[in-house]
């Protein structure tokens, strides 16, 4: 009688997964070319980091933050980010703006955004302020829930 | 003692069993087997749909043209602040029914929030979109036999959302395009025009993003 393999439906699904794997998720890493010595003296921001997920921790990494004032009166924040592997990959994120007293300005639109960074690729994420009481800012980062 | 027959049978379950298993699993992980709830319109687990312009394309639109607006420094331009905007024209070049409103509305709200403009809801293409504010300034008028000092738009904001639809074998691609242009009433010129592009790309509908 013809032996039958328990391990035949695994194979084919791992087969399967290679191939998805294979051409599905090609690798195409970034490279960057810029001035060896910037000319620009961006004002930088001394930032404090609460890091819950360690994976997003090793996949990107936070180059720089700085901050300007548009036209004297809201403030802008800029986020340089990497992606530190080979693949592309998705984020999301949030800026959040407080008031001088610490309060959270809430406006009609504080939607989080998708971003999608390819394999070694440096990004820069902004956000403004939605009025000039804001002072403080807040960069909420997540890897896409998909 | 188990004979051959019945581990044969036990092979042949497990054998029929096992994709069917692995179905369901995939099945539900996918579909999430979930009953109604509320997520954060603004957060990253609504659904998104490739024939649909979803809330999440409105608020990033909205977003990234009020960020644009802002950055531009056009609005510290006009002589008397705050400044006031009417809204013109959005044009639906897509292939779907839209409500503007999903777009101009959150435009509005934000830099009526930023302190730069003010909206006027009596002064709109084809007529008040308050009409009861207009009736009653015009009686005011009446009353007092002069005219009211309205302040008259400095500003117009109008614009254009088309579409842009692709496939390739299955999978099917869907490019939402945000055109706006913001023009100084005194000199007819768009002082600021901008466009936000909103790619989606798939097989068919998901949730999360």
């Amino acid at each position: 009688m013809k032996r039958i393999s328990l391990l035949r439906p695994l194979a084919v699904a791992f087969a399967g997964a290679l191939l998805l794997f294979a051409t599905g998720c090609r690798t195409s890493s970034v490279d960057t070319i810029q001035r060896a010595e910037p000319r620009a003296q961006p004002t930088v921001v001394e930032d404090e980091r609460i890091a819950t997920d360690r994976s997003l921790g090793r996949i990107v990494e936070v180059r720089s933050v700085n901050e300007a004032m548009v036209n004297n009166d809201l403030l802008r924040v800029q986020v340089e980010l990497r992606n530190t592997r080979r693949a592309l990959q998705r984020f999301n994120y949030q800026f959040e703006w407080f008031d001088e007293e610490g309060m959270l300005i809430q406006q009609a639109t504080t939607p989080w955004r998708a971003l999608q960074v390819e394999g070694g690729e440096i990004v820069t994420i902004s956000g403004v302020a939605p009025n000039s009481r804001v002072v403080d800012f807040r960069l909420k980062l997540m890897t896409s829930v998909r | 003692m188990e004979t051959k027959s019945n581990r044969n049978s036990t092979r042949f379950l497990l054998r029929l069993l096992t994709p069917f298993g692995l179905g369901l699993l995939v099945l539900t992980a996918s579909t999430g087997c979930r009953s109604a709830g509320y997520v954060d319109p603004g957060g990253p687990r609504t659904i998104v749909t490739l024939d649909d312009i979803n809330i999440q394309d409105w608020n990033e639109a909205a977003d990234r043209m009020i960020d644009s607006l802002l950055i531009s420094g056009v609005l510290d331009r006009a002589p008397e602040q705050p400044s006031v905007m009417a809204v013109s024209r959005i044009v639906n070049n897509t292939s779907i029914q839209v409500d503007t409103n999903m777009l101009t509305g959150k435009i509005r709200r934000d830099l009526n929030q930023s302190g730069k403009v003010l909206t006027t809801t009596t002064i709109g293409l084809g007529g008040a979109e308050d009409p009861l504010a207009e009736d009653e300034r015009m009686y005011q008028e009446f009353l007092e036999d002069r005219p009211t000092e309205q302040r008259r738009p400095y500003f117009t904001l109008s614009g254009r959302i088309m579409e842009d639809q692709v496939r390739a074998g299955r999978t099917r691609q869907t490019t939402y395009i945000f055109q706006l242009a913001m023009t100084e009433v005194s000199s007819g010129l768009a002082v600021w025009e901008d466009e936000v592009q909103i790619t989606k790309q798939g097989t068919r509908s998901a949730i999360g993003w």
